[in-house]
């Protein structure tokens, strides 16, 4: 004979009561698990299945809330819809590269011609800049013997100075542009302040600077 | 599914009637007979069939499918309770009181308790052919195992079950 597994009897419990099973299936019960526990297991089923069926119904409003929920998402699959049926649509390769190709020419032509509709003016612009130079400056004190107080010299004239001096440039400071003297750039300011200090020499020992001043038209 | 990919409303609540009550009473019966969480549940399952339709495969029969997803999200539900180690709950001890005072509503709540106590996989496979009335193909298909196992599964759990409701189905309720 044959072993059948006692779990071949799964499909008759919840079916048939012992009494109503085939002789073959009760020979099958007998050996594998006896009369009494197969009608011990039927009748718990019968009542397992009955209590299973009670169980509360849904809420009602979750209905209603699903069903709002859908028309939601139709509403933004709607609005997806168009974007994502252009870019689906499927077009021949030609195609395509025609229009690429028009594209760039349509461009590249406006682009020296000037685009429709579009008017050009030429707008010059000047970049302006200013260049210090830095040099030494010899220490002079002429107040009381130099017209208009103190010498000023401007840089660009820095290269004509007399003397050894060829590498320096003006005396310069607010007391002299308060003198009202035009040429006076604003740099250097309080270097010649007058005070109790050493005087300089006098302005006939510098005969070489009343020169070089007359020439640059500083004084007359 | 294809009419309610669509948008089409009508569909969808004719698939809502049709599995509602069956799937609330699934989830019902899975996560400790409790309505409230039972209703949560069934809308969860709903909204991810409108929100993720994708989810769906056509080759497969649209109840298996169903009932997979659902008992995917009770796994995960028992994983969460078990990370917050809720105490399963304990039978309450059967007196012989039971036998002559026989009720169908104590039964009910005592095998509500003892399926609490089976491992899942066997509460599962219990629900499915005892309560939705599954083949034992559509339990495998739902499983994901052969259709032995299944009966091997439901073999065990009957003999478990019975053995612990004894005192119910002594004779009184067969008459």
């Amino acid at each position: 004979m044959n072993y059948i597994p006692s779990y071949n009897l799964e499909p008759l419990l919840p079916e048939e009561p012992f009494g109503d099973l085939l002789p073959e299936e009760k020979r099958l019960v007998w050996a594998a698990i006896g009369e009494e526990e197969y009608e011990q297991r039927f009748r718990f089923l019968q009542h397992a299945k009955t209590a299973m069926k009670q169980s509360p119904a849904p809420d009602p409003a979750i209905r209603q809330q699903l069903l709002a929920a859908m028309k939601k998402q139709r509403a933004k699959a709607a609005g997806q819809g168009a974007l994502v049926r252009l870019l689906q649509r499927r077009i021949p390769v030609w195609q395509a590269a025609a229009t690429i190709a028009a594209l760039l020419g349509f461009f590249f032509l406006f682009k020296h011609q000037g685009f429709p509709g579009m008017q050009s003016e030429k707008v010059y612009v000047y970049l302006t800049d200013t260049v210090y130079k830095e040099v030494s400056l010899p220490a002079m004190d002429s107040a009381g013997n130099v017209p208009f107080g103190r010498v000023n010299v401007k840089p660009g004239a820095a290269p004509n100075l007399p003397g050894g001096f060829s590498d320096t440039i003006a005396a310069i400071d607010s007391a002299t542009r308060r003198t009202g003297f035009p040429y006076a750039p604003d740099t250097l300011q309080g270097l010649n302040q007058a005070g109790d200090g050493p005087k300089g020499n006098p302005a006939h020992d510098w005969e070489d600077w009343w020169q070089f001043l007359r020439a640059d038209g500083k004084i007359k | 599914m294809r009419r309610i990919a669509e948008g089409c409303d009508t569909s969808f609540a004719e698939l809502y009637d049709r599995y509602s009550v069956r799937m609330h009473r699934y989830f019902y019966r899975m996560l400790g007979q409790d309505a409230n969480v039972a209703d949560d549940f069934t809308q969860e399952l709903f909204m991810k069939i409108i929100e993720k339709r994708a989810l769906y495969d056509p080759g497969r029969r649209f109840s298996t499918w169903f009932y997979t997803v659902a008992g995917n999200m009770v796994k995960n539900e028992y994983r969460r309770r078990s990370r917050q180690q809720t105490p399963p709950m304990e039978p309450e001890a059967f007196t012989e009181d039971f036998t002559t005072d026989l009720d169908q509503q104590v039964f009910e709540k005592h095998l509500a308790l003892a399926l609490e106590q089976l491992d899942e996989t066997l509460r599962q496979c219990f629900v499915l052919r005892y309560q939705e009335e599954m083949s034992l193909k559509e339990i495998a298909d739902i499983q994901d195992c052969p259709e032995g196992t299944v009966k091997s599964r439901l073999f065990y759990t009957i003999k478990k079950l019975s053995g612990k409701l004894r005192t119910f189905s002594g004779g009184v309720l067969l008459s």
